[in-house]
C-alpha cells in the first residue's frame, strides 16, 4: 500500500513538473510601451492579507487601485512581514512569473538579497514606507537597474513635529511607545523623537517596543501610569497593535487620566474621531498610509510598463504627513480614505499618475500632485 | 454467516491500513487538490524550490522534533532558537565568514544543553521549561541584535538548491537510522512510553532526555544558519512562530502526542512536506489569509482526531 502511494505521488509529482517546464524567460530591461494601452502585467505584493484592520485593507486597496488603473493584475501573497518569510514571498512571486514586486521591508539588510533574486530573474522591484538608511545598501540599491524606487514619509521630521506639537500643547514628561528596534521606521521615529523633545526642552520618561497584542498594550499603559505620575503625554510612534488607540485610551479612562494625559499618534486609525470629540485624544500625523503604498505601487508599473516616472536611476519620492486635530476631520478620514473609494480612483490615477496616458508626468509633477493631497482634497474630489 | 464473518476482519484490515496511511493518502490528497486550483502551477519546476525551501526549515526540525516527541516531550523554543542562533551567527560574521555556520550552530546546541538540563535534571516540564526558555532567548536576542544585523551578500552561495537538498537528504538519513535503528532511537522511545520501565531496563533516562534536547537545539542552530543566509539578516523576528508551523507539521503527518512507540519518524517528513504543500498551495490557488487561517486550524483539528493515540493518551506533557 505505502509503495503504491509512494508511486502516486511520485507520478503526479512528475507529471505537474513537465507542465509547469514551461515559461521562466527574464524580462526585457529597456522595453518601450506601444499602442492604446499598456501590455498586459502582473505585480506581485506579500501582504498579511488576514488582516482585519480598515487601515491595512485600505493600503491593500491603494497598491491594487494603481495597479488595475495601468491594466495590470495584482498577485497577493501572505506574508508576516518579517524578512525571512519576505525572500519566501518574493521566491513564490517569482516563480508566478511576476513582471514587478512591491514590498515593505523589514530591515535594510535584506534588500541586497532582494535585488539579487529579482536581478536573476529579471523582475523590478520597488518598497514602500520604508527608506534606506545604511548608506552602503543604499547606493548599492540605488544602482541596481531592477529597483524601480520607491515612496515613503519624513519618519524622523515627522516624530519630531508631533512632539513639538505636543510639547506646545502642554506636554513637559512624555511616554513613546514604537514598533520594534531596528525597523527602519521605527528607528527613524525613535531619532526625531528625541530630536524633538531635545528642541523643545521636555522629559521623554519611557519608550516601549514591539507590543502586538492589546493586552500587552493595556499593561505597558498602567505600568507608566504606576511608574511615573508625572506622566502627562503620551505618544504612540507605531505600533503593529491592532485597537491600540482604544487600549490606550480604555487603560487611561480606567485609571482616571482619559483627558488629563494628552495622546498623540503617528498613523491615522479608524478610531481617532470618538475620542477627538470626547477630548481624550489630541492630535495625529499620518494619512501616508494610503498614499505611499499607491504612489510606490505607480513608480513600480510606470517601470514595468516602460513609462519610467524618472529616466536614469530609481524614482525615489517623499510624502508629507497630513495633521489631524478635530473629529470632522476624523470623520472624512474614515470616509474617504478607509472607505470603498480609495484616495485616488482609477480614473484619477490613469490621467495624474500614470505616464502611458499623460506624458508630463515625472518627478516634480508627482511632487506638485502631492502638494495638493490632503484630507479636505480627497473629499473635494469624491464628494461631489 | 459465514460470508458475513469473513467479510468483518477484511473491513477491519481495510480500515486499519487506511488509518495506518492516513497522513500518506492526506499528503496525496493535498497535491492533487492544490495541483487543480493552482492550474497547474504547484508543481512548476519553480515552485517545486519554494515548496522545497519551505519544506526545508519546517522539514528539518520536524525529524529532530521525533526524538523529543518520542520521549512525550515538547520544544516550544526552536524558533526562538532558529533566531537566536541566526543573530549570533550574524554577529561573528563580523569577525570571519568561515565562523558563522559554527557559532550558529554550537549557540543552537547551547540552548538545546540548558533545555534538556531544565527538562531532565530540575524536572520543568517542558511545555513550561521550553517556553520559558523561548521568552529569554527571544529577549536576548532583540537585546544582542537592538535591531537587525546582516551579513555580506556572498553568503547566499550557500543557498543553494543542490547545497541544501544534500544537506536535508543527509540530516534525513542519519536522524532516521538514529531513530529507526540504533539504541538511542529505541531508548527515546522506551523512555516515551514508560520512564520508570525503561529506567528498570538499564536506560539513562535524564541522559536520554538531556540528549534528545541538545539534538534539537543542534539542527535548529543549523536551520537557524540557512535562515540567515537566505535572507541576508537577522533580526529579532528571524524564526517566529515557527515551533507551531512545526508541530502542526508533526501533528499533520499524525505524530502522536503522547510519545511512546508510537511514533513514527515518516510522520515527520510526510507531514512537514504536506505543510509546505498546503502553505504554497493555498497562496497559488489565491485564497485569502484569514480563509488560511481557519484551514490549518480545520486540519489540526482533524489530523490530532485521526492520530490520537487514546490507549496511551493518560497525560499529555
Amino acid at each position: 500500500m505505502k509503495k503504491f502511494l509512494a508511486l502516486l505521488l511520485v507520478a503526479v509529482m512528475a507529471f505537474g513538473l513537465l507542465a509547469g517546464c514551461s515559461n521562466s524567460d527574464k524580462k526585457d530591461p529597456d522595453k518601450k510601451p506601444s499602442g492604446d494601452a499598456p501590455a498586459a502585467f502582473k505585480i506581485g505584493f506579500p501582504w498579511d492579507t488576514a488582516s482585519t484592520d480598515p487601515t491595512w485593507i485600505s493600503i491593500h486597496k491603494s497598491v491594487k487601485a494603481a495597479v488595475e488603473a495601468a491594466g495590470g493584475e495584482l498577485i497577493t501573497v501572505k506574508t508576516d512581514l518579517t524578512a525571512d518569510t519576505l525572500i519566501n514571498n518574493i521566491s513564490e512571486l517569482i516563480s508566478r512569473n511576476v513582471d514587478g514586486i512591491l514590498f515593505m521591508p523589514a530591515a535594510d539588510s535584506m534588500l541586497p538579497t532582494v535585488d539579487a533574486m529579482c536581478a536573476e530573474a529579471g523582475v523590478y522591484w520597488a518598497t514602500m514606507f520604508r527608506t534606506i538608511s545604511d548608506d552602503n545598501i543604499r547606493k548599492q540599491v540605488y544602482d541596481s537597474k531592477w529597483f524601480a524606487g520607491s515612496c515613503n514619509e519624513d519618519d524622523e521630521q515627522c516624530a519630531s513635529n508631533i512632539v513639538k506639537k505636543m510639547a506646545q500643547m502642554g506636554v513637559k514628561n512624555l511616554c513613546c511607545i514604537n514598533i520594534a528596534k531596528g525597523d527602519t521606521s521605527s528607528d527613524l521615529r525613535d531619532k526625531g523623537a528625541a530630536k524633538g523633545v531635545k528642541e523643545a526642552g521636555i522629559n521623554l520618561l519611557n519608550t516601549t517596543y514591539g507590543i502586538t497584542v492589546e493586552t500587552d498594550m493595556t499593561k505597558t499603559i498602567e505600568s507608566y501610569i504606576a511608574a511615573y505620575p508625572e506622566m502627562d503625554g503620551i505618544l504612540l510612534l507605531g505600533t503593529y497593535c491592532p485597537g491600540a488607540l482604544p487600549t490606550i485610551e480604555k487603560a487611561l479612562a480606567d485609571h482616571g487620566k482619559a483627558g488629563k494625559v494628552t495622546v498623540g499618534r503617528i498613523d491615522f486609525d479608524a478610531t481617532m474621531g470618538d475620542y477627538l470629540k470626547d477630548g481624550s485624544f489630541h492630535v495625529s500625523y499620518g494619512g501616508q498610509q494610503q498614499i505611499d503604498p499607491m504612489m510606490s505601487a505607480v513608480i513600480l508599473v510606470n517601470k514595468v510598463i516602460g513609462t519610467p516616472i524618472k529616466e536614469d536611476g530609481p524614482s525615489v519620492i517623499i510624502t508629507p504627513y497630513l495633521e489631524l486635530t478635530s473629529a470632522e476631520e476624523a470623520a472624512d478620514y474614515n470616509k474617504y480614505f478607509l472607505g470603498d473609494t480609495t484616495i485616488y480612483n482609477e480614473e484619477e490615477i490613469r490621467k495624474l499618475m500614470i505616464k502611458f496616458y499623460n506624458k508630463d508626468i515625472n518627478e516634480d509633477y508627482i511632487y506638485k500632485l502631492l502638494d495638493t493631497f490632503s484630507v479636505a482634497d480627497v473629499v473635494a474630489r469624491h464628494s461631489k | 454467516m459465514k460470508e458475513k464473518r469473513r467479510l468483518r476482519p477484511d473491513g477491519r484490515k481495510v480500515q486499519a491500513l487506511l488509518m495506518n496511511n492516513i497522513s500518506f493518502i492526506g499528503l496525496i490528497l493535498v497535491v492533487v487538490l492544490f495541483e487543480i486550483l493552482s492550474e497547474g502551477l504547484l508543481l512548476g519546476k519553480r515552485n517545486l524550490m519554494n515548496i522545497f525551501n519551505n519544506f526545508f526549515t519546517i522539514g528539518m526540525i520536524s525529524m529532530v522534533y521525533t526524538f523529543v516527541l518520542s520521549i512525550g516531550e515538547l520544544d516550544l523554543s526552536v524558533g526562538a532558537i532558529v533566531g537566536f542562533s541566526a543573530a549570533m551567527g550574524a554577529f561573528a560574521s563580523k569577525i570571519s565568514l568561515w565562523l558563522i555556520l559554527p557559532v550558529a550552530v554550537l549557540s543552537g546546541i547551547a540552548i538545546g544543553l540548558l533545555n534538556g538540563f531544565t527538562i531532565a535534571r530540575l524536572r520543568v516540564e517542558s511545555f513550561i521549561g521550553t517556553l520559558a526558555m523561548s521568552f529569554v532567548v527571544r529577549g536576548l536576542t532583540t537585546w544582542f541584535l537592538n535591531g537587525s544585523v546582516g551579513v555580506p551578500i556572498q553568503m547566499r552561495y550557500f543557498d543553494k538548491d543542490w547545497i541544501k537538498v544534500t544537506v536535508a537528504v543527509i540530516t534525513m538519513v542519519i536522524l532516521y537510522f538514529t531513530f529507526e535503528r540504533c539504541s538511542f532511537g529505541k531508548h527515546c522511545r522506551a523512555v516515551g512510553a514508560s520512564k520508570e520501565a525503561a529506567r528498570q531496563s538499564g536506560v539513562k533516562v535524564e541522559s536520554v532526555r538531556l540528549l534528545a534536547f541538545t539534538l534539537c537545539g543542534l539542527l535548529s542552530g543549523l536551520v537557524g544558519f540557512f535562515t540567515l543566509i537566505r535572507a541576508c539578516t537577522a533580526s529579532s523576528n528571524t524564526g517566529n512562530a515557527l515551533e507551531f508551523d512545526v508541530l502542526l507539521a508533526v501533528l499533520f503527518g499524525g505524530m502522536p502526542l503522547t510519545g511512546g512507540w508510537t511514533v513514527r519518524f515518516r510522520a515527520a517528513v510526510i507531514g512537514s512536506l504536506a505543510m509546505a504543500v498546503l502553505k504554497s498551495g493555498m497562496s497559488l490557488a489565491g485564497i485569502d489569509g484569514l480563509i488560511q487561517q481557519v484551514v490549518q486550524g480545520a486540519i489540526l483539528v482533524i489530523a490530532v482526531a485521526l492520530s490520537f493515540d487514546r490507549k496511551n493518551a493518560a497525560v499529555i506533557k
